[in-house]
């Protein structure tokens, strides 16, 4: 007879964090024999269509770099952001049934959402990156413990904004329809096609206050010696990636009751 | 120890807020499997959420040093593209088993459940009586100290429920029960202590039978006649019925049985009518204890309905035909006066005039009524039939086997599976017998065995459906 054992509440959440994480898991790859190949295809795509508009003007580098590996690092940066934003979006509803057990909570649906992205991410870069090295769009790569550390702060930030997120979805429906309208321009902003050192001087103190800018501003720098263009500030995405985090915190301690029970539950 | 202090609990409606609880104080006694009962609403499963810990009061709160199970209800706690495995795996990682005890303990699941080959089929495709059978399985390999039931019982078999109660009973030295049902019995079987939700107020009873009292005065009779009902059912409809439904005869007596409780406390307190409209539910509601078999109900119901708006053509028949079932001539009269003011051309109205007149022995002058009365409906089946019958009992039995055949030609072309057809072809074959027609006569019993018979559609499919009509208009 297997009792219960007495857990503390970090070994709970983490027992329910895994599980969600591997049910999510299963969700994702588990139906589709094609379902790993899907996570790599929707990068690579975009690569590809990037690049091959990219050759019409030419097959010059992009501030130092090979213009398939610039699109590759600003493409899975604003995936990862993407992807962690709209799983929480919908990670209240879709796991209705699971809050039935006392111990699931939203939040740690969202954690394990953020988690299962954070590691498709990183899957789909270690088989890209090597990739297109292999297929001759060579680079010489420069740091990884900063990358580690950016790549860190970009998943609390998209981690802080999703629970954000996943707080006011379920208490304003409306927030469904307007965060992809919202979240769609970041990827014509966000420094995925050009680098902010291309922008004019006026111009580039504005679009540098969008956060994704800088991030792929420095995760391009952090990974890759040759890249020339440095305007991302690492203090400013280390202040949006506490602000987020906490007031994603702050809003779920709010109203962390009232988004399971105004929910349609009953 | 549990203890309930202060405990409000609302939830915003049209006009203003409705109050589940409001402050209650109450404990729980230690050690006893508690029932709570109490009608539709009170609030039952609402506070089994709140015990469970999914659902939280607005104020006040439940506090106690046991442990609870995630509330056990039909379907719930299962995401449904999952397969019944994948469902129960998830669940014992998310409780902090490991990979080897979870294995152990799905195959306990799986045999405890009775669900067999659809342990790995996906969870939507299960009936409800599937689903709580997983869901109790899956908490058994659990041990909390108490484990919070919802209904669940209802939807077992007989079977299942000696399973549930073995299960149990093996757990009883450390897990107690807190159960939700409308079925006295499964109270009665599973629980000591009676807990009755009601009005916002939450009563303890030590004395299970107390609670269960308090709970049914008013209802008590409607109990009876049920159980009445129950005992008149033979034992061959109760084994065809049980088998063409997964969930049984059973559970289709339980839920006539909560519906009508509910539908009559609430008819009881004319708060929830609107003005006028109580004629029209007394008369459905007697219509629904007619097809029950309940006559005296029926007539009681429909007696109050004409009685409050004599322009109830339903009504002013049943009354007419229930009081010539108990030879109560002047009722009937009275009756068929109230339906001719009415609608003195409706067929119905004829044919029980018609009957009336037969009964009374002027049995020529019932079929020429009828032979007029069909000039002005032509096509309606039943005044056929009657019609037939009536010739037949007139010994004019050529004409009567021609009326029948209008009968069933025009059931058919309105329905060709209607069941009556069943009883028509049947007539039909009694009086070609009589006739000397035997062929034919063989011929039309086996139209008639060949019509679907569905004893459960017949006695209790119509009442239900009259119930959960009148039980949603009602709640509206």
């Amino acid at each position: 007879m297997a009792t219960i054992t007495k857990q503390t509440p970090w070994e709970i959440q983490k027992s329910v964090v895994f599980a969600i994480f591997v049910r999510e898991l299963k969700t994702r790859f588990g139906q589709f024999q094609l379902g790993y190949l899907w996570a790599i295809l929707e990068p690579l795509s975009m690569i590809v269509i990037l690049s091959a508009v990219r050759t019409l003007f030419g097959t010059s580098d992009i501030a130092g770099l090979s213009f398939p590996v610039f699109f590759a690092a600003g493409i899975l940066t604003y995936l990862l952001f993407n992807h962690v934003l709209m799983s929480a979006l919908s990670a209240v509803e879709s796991t209705l049934a699971l809050f039935n057990y006392q111990r699931v909570k939203p939040i740690d649906v969202v954690i394990a959402r953020a988690l299962l992205e954070l590691l498709i991410a990183v899957g789909t870069s270690l088989v890209i990156f090597p990739g297109l090295y292999l297929i001759g769009f060579t680079f010489s790569w420069n740091h990884t413990l900063q990358a580690v550390l950016i790549l860190t702060l970009l998943f609390v930030m998209s981690l802080g904004l999703g629970l954000i997120l996943s707080v006011i979805g379920p208490l304003w429906q409306e927030t469904k329809k307007i965060i992809p309208v919202v979240i769609r321009p970041l990827f014509f902003i966000s420094g995925i096609f050009f680098s902010a050192n291309m922008l004019p001087e006026g111009l580039r103190g504005i679009a540098l206050i969008n956060p994704l800018l800088n991030f792929t501003e420095l995760m391009r720098g952090a990974m890759f010696t040759e890249y020339q263009s440095h305007e991302g500030s690492l203090f400013y995405v280390l202040c949006w990636a506490v602000g987020s985090l906490l007031t994603g915190l702050c809003l779920y301690r709010i109203f962390r009751v009232r988004i399971v029970t105004s929910g349609s539950i009953r | 120890m549990i203890q309930i202090r202060q405990l409000t609990k609302s939830y915003r409606v049209k006009d203003g807020r409705h109050y589940v609880f409001q402050g209650v104080d109450a404990d729980f006694p230690e050690g006893a499997n508690i029932g709570i009962i109490g009608p539709n609403g009170g609030g039952k499963s609402t506070f089994l959420r709140i015990l469970g810990g999914i659902d939280h009061p607005d104020s006040g709160a439940i506090t106690s040093n046991k442990t609870f199970s995630w509330p056990l209800g039909l379907r719930s706690g299962f995401i449904g593209h999952l397969s019944g495995r994948e469902n129960c795996r998830m669940i014992c990682t998310l409780y902090g088993l490991d990979h080897r005890q979870t294995r152990q303990k799905l195959g306990e699941i799986k045999e405890l459940s009775e669900i067999g080959e659809y342990f790995d089929e996906p969870v939507k495709y299960y009936s409800s009586g599937m689903g709580g059978r997983l869901g109790f399985a899956l908490s058994m390999a659990f041990s909390f100290d108490y484990f919070l039931i919802d209904e669940i019982t209802a939807v077992g078999d007989a079977n299942f429920r000696e399973l549930a109660k073995n299960a149990l009973e093996q757990k009883a030295k450390d897990s107690k029960v807190i159960m939700v049902s409308h079925n006295m019995g499964d109270i009665k079987k599973f629980c000591d202590v009676g807990v009755l939700l009601k009005d916002g107020q939450l009563t303890v009873y030590d004395d299970l039978d107390e609670a269960i009292r308090a709970y049914l005065p008013k209802t008590k009779q409607a109990d009876e006649d049920l159980t009445e009902l129950l005992r008149q059912t033979s034992l061959d409809d109760l084994a065809i019925a049980s088998e063409r439904l997964p969930s049984g005869l059973e559970t289709i007596l339980d839920e006539i049985r909560s519906l009508l409780h509910s539908i009559e406390a609430r008819l009881a307190s004319p708060a929830h009518l609107i003005e006028g409209e109580e004629a029209h539910f007394f008369s459905s509601l007697g219509t629904i204890y007619q097809q029950l078999g309940n006559y005296q109900k029926a007539e009681d119901y429909h007696r109050k309905a004409v009685a409050d708006n004599s322009y109830l053509l339903g009504s002013q028949h049943a009354m007419a035909t229930l009081s010539a079932r108990k030879k109560d001539g002047k009722s009937e009269d009275h009756a068929l006066a109230g339906a001719e003011k009415i609608d003195a051309n409706h067929a119905q109205t004829k044919i029980l005039q018609a009957r009336a007149l037969t009964r009374n022995g002027r049995l020529s002058e019932a079929a020429t009524y009828l032979e007029n009365t069909l000039k002005q409906h032509p096509k309606h089946p039943t005044l056929w039939n009657e019609f037939s019958q009536t010739l037949h009992l007139l010994n004019r039995i050529p004409q009567a086997i021609d009326a029948q055949i209008k009968a069933i030609q025009h059931t058919v072309a309105n329905s060709p599976s209607a069941p009556q057809l069943a009883i028509f072809y049947s007539q039909l074959s009694q009086m070609l017998a009589v006739a000397d027609d035997l062929d034919q006569s063989m011929r039309a019993a086996y139209k008639s065995f060949q019509i679907p018979k569905d004893p459960l559609a017949n006695r209790y499919a119509a009442p239900l459906r009259g119930l959960r009509l009148l039980d949603k208009k009602i709640r509206v």
